[in-house]
């Protein structure tokens, strides 16, 4: 038995890895999708070093240096409390990727189990799914965000949910159709065969044949994760005021439209770059795992 | 086409019933209690027992529920628990301002959304599609509510052409609606363009040129409508982005609309001004989708054929 099940394990795992590289060379290739990969990357190592970097403490208040526009000793200018912008930005990088990133953890997580289950079992289970989906699918996106928002209440760890649990129904639906598009496969019917669990065959042969869909939602969804938990920042739904978080630098900045305009545009400009790069990273991804491009 | 109209309508039926049960349980589930937002500081414990009683709210959830729903046919969905107003008569008011810049933003979407989509695909890899395609990413990375701020600070109050926020003539509506088309026109571009040049290379675009059909005949009667069923498809997802975009929008505007109210009664956890607003956009949203599935019914023939081959077999 060892050396059966050993050569079923190492098989997928074999090939995985091929398309691995291939996927990198393939993306290589494409100079706006490694741009944007640049820039991510460059975005992340300010989420994780941003506290360090700053060179004042993000929340020390200095009257005396209030409104002032961007200038060699505030490259950002400093807000109507003093506090010096570039600092609230760097350490406000660290919330934003925090948001985007966590909410699109729980709306793919979640899609991933409820799409695997109602397209590899089907049948009943299959349409209760999908009809709650509808239903879910009939309220805007948006509105849908706001909703929950304003049902869980504020504070980063309700924002993060929110945003998760509205985005789960269009996890499911893509999973569900990419693990409806293997199921037909032999080598599914070959695992149920040889006596693998339901639960095996899903998750060691259907998911990492159904997955690559998912990758390139996962990282075009965190832009939009960004956007959503800033606009809920900025109605008042979603991060609290002393946080340094990108969309409630923007929200404070906007009392100040008139005299101090980099107090909005700074912030807003980097929400938009980060936004930037994961789309332009995700169109190069989607295009490297189009299976219609192998060889 | 009347059955596919009739069944379709049905199908719509189970759907908004569903919307108003999730939403109903969500916020009955969610904490908030009405008796101390209605009463405020003058809050007792002897008074709230009486609001309780006197809203219903001490009865079993399926009583609340179907309480709710049959209020609904009469379109009653209760009273704003914060001003005491009946929430049917501000959504009379304010439904349609929502609606107006709906539809302006999904009109201003389709034209400048195609538009640029065609440029760039019949130029391609020239200047004009990559500034087509520039523009395109740069909106669609652009948060909606941001760059309604940019419009305001430039357009309301730098050159002082247009008001930034409140309610009045047509010049109140210009920004709103700008602000909101952004992320749809960006998308639909996309989609414009790829679906375009899948068609530019087919045969009986070769055939037109050799005809020696205008330039703007072969791109606008040849291309165009055989390109058009995915812009349709994208056209009509958009009215979700345009519907809950509108919500932010109204709110950086100061725009009384059904969205405005919404997040007002989010912040004052006004649930009954929450619950009438979600159901009722989310209802506004199914129809505008079933008139675009319709309309693409109309379009495309291939759907027609689906829904009318079961008449076909009877009829045999």
């Amino acid at each position: 038995m060892p050396e059966l099940s050993m050569g079923i394990v190492s098989e997928p795992a074999w090939k995985k890895q091929n398309l691995f590289v291939e996927v990198i060379k393939r993306l290589s290739l494409n100079k706006s999708a490694m741009a944007g990969m640049i820039i991510f990357i460059f975005v992340l190592l300010i989420a994780i070093f941003g506290d360090m970097l700053a060179p004042q403490d993000y929340a020390a208040i200095n009257p005396s240096e209030a409104n002032q526009f961007p200038s060699s000793e505030h490259w950002f200018g400093t807000d109507n409390m003093g506090r010096d912008l570039l600092s609230r930005v760097l350490s406000g990088c660290k919330w934003s990727v925090l948001i985007g990133v966590g909410a699109q953890l729980i709306a793919c997580g979640g899609g991933i189990i409820l799409g695997c289950v109602s397209g590899f079992f089907g049948g009943k289970t299959d349409q209760l799914i999908m009809r709650l989906c509808d239903i879910v699918q009939a309220i805007p996106g948006v509105l849908l965000n706001i909703t929950l928002a304003g049902i869980l209440g504020r504070g980063i760890p309700n924002t993060i949910l929110a945003l998760g649990l509205s985005g789960i129904t269009g996890g499911t639906r893509l999973m569900r159709s990419s693990i409806m598009a293997v199921r037909k496969n032999e080598y599914l019917e070959a695992a149920s065969a040889i006596n693998c669990s339901n639960f095996r065959i899903i998750t060691r042969h259907a998911l990492p044949n159904a997955f690559a869909p998912m990758i390139v939602s996962f990282t075009m969804s965190i832009g939009s994760g960004i956007i959503g938990a800033s606009a809920l920042t900025y109605l008042g739904l979603g991060v609290q005021a002393p946080n340094p978080e990108w969309g409630a630098l923007v929200t404070a900045g906007r009392n100040y439209l008139i005299s101090a305009p980099y107090m909005t545009i700074i912030p807003g400009l980097c929400i938009m770059l980060v936004v930037l790069s994961l789309n332009l990273f995700g169109d190069g991804l989607r295009d490297a795992l189009d299976p219609k491009l192998k060889k | 086409m009347v059955r596919y109209i009739l069944k379709r309508l049905l199908l719509m039926l189970p759907v908004i019933l569903g919307v108003i049960i999730v939403v109903f349980t969500l916020l009955y589930i969610s904490p908030g209690d009405a008796a101390s937002i209605i009463l405020g500081t003058s809050y007792t414990a002897e008074s709230a027992a009486r609001i309780r009683e006197t809203l219903g709210l001490n009865q079993p959830y399926l009583v609340q529920l179907g309480k709710y729903i049959f209020n609904l046919f009469r379109f009653d969905f209760g009273d704003s628990w914060v001003s005491g107003v009946s929430v049917s008569s501000e959504l009379i008011t304010r439904l349609p301002r929502t609606l107006l810049i709906g539809s302006l933003s999904i009109v201003i979407t389709a034209v400048f959304g195609i538009l640029l989509g065609v440029t760039a695909a019949v130029n391609q890899n020239k200047w004009q599609d990559s500034l087509c395609m520039v523009l395109a990413l740069l909106g669609t990375s652009l948060p909606g509510f941001f760059f309604a701020l940019l419009l305001a600070l430039v357009f309301a109050f730098t050159l002082q052409w247009l008001p930034p926020y409140g309610m009045g003539g047509p010049e109140y509506y210009i920004l709103p609606v700008v602000a909101n088309a952004l992320g749809g026109v960006a998308m639909l571009a996309r989609q414009t363009r790829s679906s375009m040049l899948e068609v530019i290379h087919s045969d009986f675009i070769v055939m037109a040129k050799a005809k020696g059909l205008r330039r703007r005949d072969i791109i606008y009667r040849h291309m165009l409508p055989n390109a058009l069923i995915p812009v349709l498809t994208t056209i009509g997802m958009q009215f979700a982005g345009v519907l809950g975009g509108s919500i932010i929008i109204e709110t950086v505007f100061a725009l009384p609309g059904v969205g405005y109210y919404l997040v007002t009664g989010c912040n004052n956890r006004d649930y009954n001004v929450v619950m009438a607003c979600t159901i009722i956009i989310s209802v506004a949203f199914s129809l505008v989708m079933l008139l675009v599935d319709l309309l693409m019914a109309m379009v495309d023939p291939r759907i027609k054929i689906q829904f009318s081959e079961v008449k076909h077999g009877r009829g045999k």
